[in-house]
């Protein structure tokens, strides 16, 4: 993953990384892809993917201002998130912080494929107060979770009376 | 160039912001920034556009404009 930043007048930030830019990789030979980008206070909270292949997780970083890990959020900086408790084609979708939480949807591209909506303490627990029975956490957002329905991509916003609102 | 829309925001003086992907070539990051008439806004890296970094192969997703008026992209 690369993260950028570009000063308002459309210059890169030389104070951020040696030109502008840091690169993140969590380990040798795997993959790492950002997905989506929050912001709490002036750190900065992110959505993606780890994996090799098919081994994929969500993964979500909080960076410090200065493009370190933030360390205060979970001890390596990052949290990996899977679905029904596979490692296989999970990959972080979108994320936004609302309320004490970082929201989030993940979808599973590896059978059985489901969408799901979580959300993350700011200590980097999945809240497990909410969502369903076989998923902890992770409210399902599927048809039937249990065959390949396309749902490759999801979604979710507030509405104007703070209802989360999720598509598949 | 062949582009795809990624992302876009209004930042408090209602210019518009634009993430897109440059698929032609090796998939580098375009930033543009235009003024509320649509025309690029040339007070943006003297283009009104920024033009991805080499030699990545940057499949940009997403965007913020943080507290310090900083542009934030991710890519993978």
């Amino acid at each position: 993953m690369i993260l950028y930043r570009f000063n308002m007048d459309g210059s890169p930030d030389l104070s951020f990384g040696s030109a502008g830019y840091i690169t993140y990789d969590l380990s040798s030979g795997s993959d790492e892809d950002g997905s989506s980008i929050d912001m709490d206070g002036d750190k900065y909270v992110i959505l993606g993917s780890h994996g090799y292949g098919t081994l994929l997780k969500a993964v979500m970083w909080r960076i410090n201002n200065d493009g370190t890990y933030d360390t205060s959020f979970i001890t390596d900086g990052y949290l990996l998130i899977s679905v029904l408790d596979q490692d296989y084609g999970t990959r972080g979708r979108n994320v936004k912080v609302k309320d004490w939480f970082y929201y989030f949807n993940a979808t599973k591209l590896w059978p059985p494929m489901v969408n799901v909506i979580g959300r993350v303490t700011m200590d980097s627990q999945l809240d497990t107060s909410i969502g369903d029975s076989d998923t902890p956490g992770l409210i399902k957002l599927s048809l039937n979770h249990n065959v390949n329905f396309l749902e490759h991509d999801g979604y979710f916003e507030f509405d104007q009376n703070n209802n989360l609102i999720g598509s598949t | 160039m062949s582009m795809k829309d990624i992302a876009h925001m209004v930042n408090n003086e209602l210019k518009y912001s634009i993430l897109s992907v440059d698929w032609s070539s090796e998939s580098r990051l375009i930033l543009f920034r235009l003024n509320k008439d649509g025309t690029l806004d040339t007070s943006f890296n003297s283009t009104g556009y920024h033009y991805g970094f080499a030699p990545f192969c940057e499949h940009s997703r997403d965007f913020i404009i943080d507290k310090d008026n900083r542009y934030v992209v991710i890519a993978k």
